[in-house]
């Protein structure tokens, strides 16, 4: 799958700056979002806004 | 996603590898490519096998090729390859299904193996594309698994 760095790589035999785009394996991907090196893709939850009663 | 339905598109069939286990990347710009697996044959014809010759399964192996153009800015392309190949290195390859995507279909089955380049060749004509051709061969255990 497409991955897209947030931080540099220097690992796993792999030299990559922030940013770069690159097309790895589902298990690398894997690995690579558990190292923190991947965007976040988790949606956060919405915080439902309260409209004060009057 | 589940397993892909109907026969498949051959484009779909990539070749993801690296330098160490679980950290490949797709090789670049391929137009062709292949797994073969084979087993040798035991002869345990004798006297009593009525003329007929007789077998068993022995020493199974696998190789791999691919085909494709050369670019000098690849990610991993002849390149790096080429590196591996003058380094002596283990590979470490998936040849899997992305379906209509860039990812390996979930559901379906892929090849995971190690192996080693025994030939790539840097081919180049008149007014053509610049091209390489790669064979592996593999070691160790041929694994066929299910896509996660």
């Amino acid at each position: 799958m497409k991955v897209t760095l947030q931080k540099p790589l220097n690992n796993y035999g792999w030299k990559w700056p922030a940013g770069k785009t690159v097309e790895v394996s589902n298990k690398f991907a894997a690995k690579l979002k558990k190292g923190g090196y991947l965007d976040a893709t988790e949606q956060k939850d919405i915080k439902k806004k309260t409209t004060p009663k009057i | 996603m589940a397993q892909t339905a109907g026969i498949i598109n051959s484009s779909s069939i990539r070749v993801f590898l690296g330098t160490t286990d679980a950290s490949e990347v797709v090789v670049d710009h391929v137009t062709e490519c292949s797994i073969s697996m084979s087993t040798d044959m035991r002869d345990i014809t004798t006297k009593t096998s009525g003329g007929f010759r007789e077998l068993l399964p022995g020493l199974k192996s696998a190789s791999l090729s691919l085909s494709g153009l050369f670019a000098e800015d690849t990610t991993n392309g002849y390149n790096q390859l080429i590196d591996h190949q003058i380094a002596g290195a283990k590979l470490f390859i998936v040849f899997t299904n992305t379906g209509a995507g860039a990812a390996g279909n979930a559901g379906d089955e892929q090849f995971n193996v190690e192996g080693f380049i025994t030939s790539l060749e840097q081919s180049a004509g008149v007014e053509d594309n610049v091209g390489f051709s790669l064979s592996v061969e593999v070691t160790g255990t041929v694994v066929r698994e299910v896509i996660s």
